[in-house]
């Protein structure tokens, strides 16, 4: 069953890759026709467009064919339209340039709305979903045509349609939906999701994953109500944890994706799951799943909950942040980095818990060698780790031991590099960890710390910067630590 | 990113480190990089799996009804019906497909949510396997075509068949409810039964439930026309969870246009236009009946069609049930037809599906 899901998803990467690679090649032509120089002998150009041409004649001829075979009102009509539909859709379903343009221009909607009426046979229905489908996943504007065709693509997901029609049509949907906001919005005055949601409650099968993913679409915002109104429906918690616990990864990675735009936009539907078994569940997939699809979700959706409740977290939970710290791909560490510093910016206990785990030394390794947005997570950790929670106005005070322990395990060059970079966010951080070291080491040691590492160079840098937050900090700290007394006691 | 609050030092302006949690919107630049590929799925067509090369078909006994010359797509796109293919294969060819893991799974492209697979079966033309579903492949035997969406089927000279609904009875696929059913005929009663809504004064079918409940108070039932009538708002609006009702038919649609965003164009629940003979027969009716506009006139017409038999209207209009697409029968091609409409049509009529 995995190798299935995983073969279908290569397949959509794979068609997704085709069709980047066949837009580009249509840029290319274009641009060989306009600037008059060729790479490509004249030849295979106008084999191009007579193939186009052809397409578009066939595209427009099975349009017609469907025109009439709507308008039949005989014996053997079913057939006659399923046929018809048939055609346009192998059109439709090219992987290289499906004439979707042409099936527009030759007035395809109106006819597949008429296809989709109430009682049609479901052979009929199927096909002219399948149609939408291909014509909502194109361009733009070509998705925006599935307007009249939407009240009904919602109907037929009701609970009285055949399961392959009524995936269908969450597929076309689920298509419109990830066009953009302003279509999102329409379909969801339409009333698309409650029953997308009751299509996403059974245990298994592919009609729950299709609907999963359409409402990862729907809900994706900006606006949080969609979210909202979906963590409310009935079921939907449950199936969630459901599928989270048990479903294949492909499912659960659909899932996860509805998760993450859950925790992210909707407060309410990130207090009722972390009242849930939802934390746990994430930790069993983040150290079970090798999937790079299903760890990225999962991983996000951790972080958006540890990020939306400060009470979140447990030694299970740093453990499998540990294990994605140690990953192999960027992402999945400079996310969990991420989930890491906003638990270490939580209570004492917090800090601790993390601080005596083992993700100190792979956060220290990473902060000297791993690339740069990842450096800069880990950043974050580090420090949050040695400052104790504000309270109330002030300076926040230090966690000594910790700050103490991590200098003398060398986290002081990774900070100066910082300092060192064209960003200024990761200056800053630099910046302020190094006050406090300059700070918080004990018996004056501190500043002759950050002069070892050339931490002083690295703030005369700043001197005249332009930005003017960055000069004065750094201007700031020179003139206290590495004022005129500096050194005279020595 | 909320990292200082002001909080001075009496001599520096310096703001410190202090520790705060950073929340990211979905589509924020940090999450760009993991969102990716995921963006790439952002729409998906369904695409047509092609064939590498035609298969050679030799017929069956089960497939005889098959025209002999079938294109190799049409053979992929075969919903739900037994055919069994023998092809030629080659004993490195056999080897290839037992040994090579990457081939496991291939699912008819077309079928998805019926789970209909096209499997392969070395070197016998046994009985299907029983049940639809990849976990049914599982230990019997059927080692799948190639992966979905690969290029297929290089190898010729194996027995091909499209799993279908069994002797041995199958799971209702309808979600949620799980029936076990034992026979093809048990499966059909249960679904007229259970799983569809339709009107049982004009046969018209809906997608769900509520729909039929509308669609029949507001065609069929006079009671539902004398309090719309006496101007009470009777129409309910189609949005489940709106609530809100209008007093005519225009008001319904211009509420669903304002408030619900459907295309002005839109029709769900129009009136059927009445057939030449049924015009006719209202005519010769008229005078008895009381003025009340175009709905009373529906309610009567409606009342006539019940009269008319079932069977042909269930044949010839275009308001069938919902068809299925099972099958083993021989007389039928992909389409679920009733009973009652099969022996109508069986003599001489070509089965819907068949011809392409």
């Amino acid at each position: 069953g995995n190798v299935a899901a995983h073969r279908r998803r290569q397949h959509a990467v794979t068609v997704g890759k085709e069709r980047r690679e066949a837009l580009m090649r249509t840029k290319r032509l274009c641009r060989v026709g306009v600037s008059g120089e060729s790479e490509v002998p004249l030849d295979s150009d106008m084999m191009i467009d007579e193939e186009q041409s052809i397409l578009e004649a066939q595209t427009s001829s099975a349009v017609e064919e469907l025109k009439l075979a709507v308008g039949y009102q005989g014996k053997g009509v079913t057939q006659k339209r399923v046929k018809a539909l048939r055609e346009l859709r192998r059109l439709l379903s090219r992987s290289e340039f499906p004439p979707v343009e042409a099936a527009l221009k030759a007035g395809a909607i109106p006819l597949l709305v008429q296809c989709l009426s109430f009682g049609s046979p479901d052979e009929q229905l199927l096909e002219a979903a399948w149609c939408l489908t291909n014509v909502a996943a194109g361009k733009p504007e070509e998705t925006k045509a599935l307007l009249p065709a939407l009240p009904l693509l919602v109907a037929h997901l009701g609970e009285k349609s055949s399961l392959p029609v009524a995936e269908q049509c969450a597929w076309a949907l689920g298509n419109v939906a990830g066009e953009g906001e302003e279509l999102r919005n329409i379909l969801i005055s339409q009333g698309a999701l409650p029953p997308l949601a009751r299509m996403m409650l059974p245990n298994k099968g592919s009609t729950a994953r299709t609907a999963a993913w359409a409402l990862s679409n729907l809900i994706k915002g900006p606006d949080p109500r969609a979210a909202t109104e979906l963590i409310r429906t009935d079921g939907v918690l449950d199936a969630i944890l459901r599928h989270l616990r048990k479903s294949d990864e492909e499912l659960a990675t659909e899932v996860a994706w509805v998760v993450v735009y859950l925790s992210a936009l909707s407060s309410i539907a990130t207090s009722m799951l972390v009242k849930s078994d939802l934390l746990q569940l994430l930790v069993d997939r983040l150290a079970t799943s090798n999937s790079l699809q299903l760890l990225i979700p999962v991983l996000r959706s951790l972080g958006n909950l540890v990020a939306g409740d400060a009470q979140t977290t447990n030694v299970n939970v740093i453990a499998a942040l540990i294990k994605c710290l140690k990953s192999e791909h960027r992402v999945l560490k400079k996310e969990a980095a991420w989930v890491l510093s906003n638990i270490a910016a939580g209570s004492v206990e917090h800090k601790q818990l993390i601080y005596s785990s083992q993700a100190v030394p792979v956060l220290l390794r990473l902060l000297s060698a791993a690339p740069f947005d990842i450096r800069k997570e880990v950043a974050y950790v580090v420090g949050n780790l040695c400052v104790a929670p504000a309270e109330g106005a002030g300076r926040p005070s230090l966690i000594l031991d910790h700050l103490i322990s991590l200098v003398q395990r060398g986290c002081l060059p990774g900070f100066i590099d910082l300092v060192r970079s064209a960003d200024t966010e990761a200056a800053r951080l630099g910046l302020q960890f190094m006050e406090l070291v300059l700070r918080g080491m004990p018996n004056g040691e501190g500043p002759k710390l950050v002069e070892r590492e050339d931490g002083i160079d690295a703030m005369e840098r700043f001197q005249f910067h332009e930005n003017e937050d960055l000069r004065n900090m750094a201007n700031e700290l020179i003139d206290r630590y590495f004022g005129e007394d500096y050194g005279l006691d020595e | 990113m909320a990292m200082a609050v002001d909080n001075t030092d009496s001599n520096l302006g310096f703001r410190y480190w202090c520790p705060v949690r950073r929340l990211f919107g979905p589509d924020a630049p940090f999450f760009a990089s993991g969102n990716i590929e995921r963006e790439l799925l952002a729409k998906q067509p369904r695409c047509t799996v092609r064939l590498a090369r035609p298969l050679s078909i030799a017929a069956q006994a089960e497939t005889s009804r098959l025209p002999e010359q079938q294109s190799p797509q049409d053979l992929l796109e075969f919903i739900g019906f037994t055919i069994k293919v023998a092809l030629d294969l080659s004993e490195d060819e056999k080897q290839q497909l037992m040994g090579d893991e990457e081939n496991r799974y291939y699912w008819s492209n077309v079928d998805v949510a019926r789970r209909v697979a096209i499997g392969v079966r070395i070197g016998a033309d046994q009985d299907l396997v029983q049940g639809v579903g990849e976990e049914n492949l599982v230990g019997t035997g059927w080692v799948p075509l190639a992966s979905y969406g690969a290029d297929l089927i290089r190898w010729s000279g194996v027995s091909v068949a499209v799993l279908n609904f069994l002797t041995r009875g199958v799971y209702c696929p309808i979600v949620g409810c799980g029936a076990k059913l034992k026979s093809l005929e048990e499966f059909e009663d249960h679904y007229n039964a259970r799983h569809t809504a339709s009107c049982s004064v004009c046969s018209r079918v809906f997608p769900t439930s509520r729909l039929l409940s509308i669609h029949v108070s507001e065609a069929h039932d006079s009671f539902f026309q004398a309090k719309v009538a006496r101007g009470f708002p009777m129409y309910e609006c189609l949005v489940e969870g709106c609530g809100t009702k209008l007093k005519n038919y225009k008001s319904r649609h211009q509420h669903l246009v304002d408030k619900h965003k459907f295309p002005a164009s839109f029709e769900f629940l129009k009136k059927a236009r009445p057939s030449k003979k049924h015009r006719q027969k209202s005519q010769r009716k008229q005078p008895h009946r009381t003025e009340e506009g175009s709905n009373a006139m529906q309610v009567e017409e409606e009342t006539m069609d019940g009269l008319v038999s079932a069977v042909s209207k269930l044949s010839t209009s275009d308001s069938s049930p919902s068809s299925i697409s099972f099958g083993r029968r021989h007389n039928r091609g992909l389409t679920f037809v009733p009973r009652a409409v099969q022996r109508e049509r069986r003599p001489g009529s070509s089965t819907t599906g068949m011809e392409r």
